[in-house]
């Protein structure tokens, strides 16, 4: 069983989580995580694979 | 925060990964100009065998490795000479054709083909850094827009009487 302290703790981190800043700051995160991935990381199997893209985006630095 | 150890991680995988990843080779040994991507390249000569008269000059840039038209554009000359210059943005073989084209009935009179062997190289961090910032600040106005016109959608319906907790 959860003492005060802890029970205070795991509350205050949900509703941390259930805020509007919290939630649009993780979707900022991960937009930037899978734009970077898709667009802009090294990996040759992503990069291979959305090349055409790349460049008929016309600013996307490819190589 | 087991979230943030995760994001961090990634992101350090991502960073740590930056050797430069080319989807062909731009092997420019047999080219006739050599260019960078991003930075102009100049095709320039000279018809000898047109004459005096003016002519129509129509530039033309093919990707070799699969046929693509890059760019197609039309100038003029009154004594045969030419300059054209052009940022690649891929580094691949390109074939920049120049035809002299005769004004008045659109026939071709001469025509120069030249190969250009661009050189591909990893993108500065400084440019792919912009490009990242402006995506994901398209995305954040887009939320922070969606969030703003939603909740003024709610102060709308509570002035009207409405219940405040309806979504």
């Amino acid at each position: 069983m959860l003492n005060k302290f802890e029970h205070q703790k795991s509350h205050g981190f949900r509703k941390m989580m259930q805020s509007l800043t919290f939630q649009l700051t993780a979707i900022t995160a991960l937009a930037g995580i899978v734009i970077y991935t898709a667009l802009f990381s090294t990996y040759a199997p992503v990069h291979d694979t959305l090349h055409e893209l790349r460049h008929a985006l016309m600013f996307i630095p490819c190589h | 925060m087991r979230f943030n150890r995760v994001a961090g991680l990634v992101l350090i995988l991502m960073l740590m990964m930056q050797a430069s990843v080319f989807a062909h080779g731009s092997d420019e040994s047999e080219a006739d100009i050599h260019a960078r991507v991003g930075e102009l390249a100049y095709v320039e000569g000279k018809f000898d065998q047109i004459g005096s008269n003016p002519v129509a000059v129509k530039f033309k840039a093919v990707r070799l490795e699969d046929g693509a038209d890059i760019l197609s554009m039309e100038s003029s000359s009154v004594d045969g000479t030419y300059k054209f210059g052009m940022q690649f943005f891929d580094g691949a073989e390109h074939e920049v054709t120049v035809e002299a084209v005769d004004p008045a009935n659109g026939s071709v009179i001469a025509e120069q083909k030249y190969i250009v062997g661009v050189q591909a190289f990893n993108p500065p961090a400084g440019v792919k850094f912009k490009a990242f910032v402006f995506l994901l600040a398209v995305i954040a106005i887009g939320m922070t827009a969606g969030v703003g016109i939603s909740k003024l959608g709610k102060r709308t319906r509570y002035a009207k009487g409405g219940n405040l907790s309806v979504k």
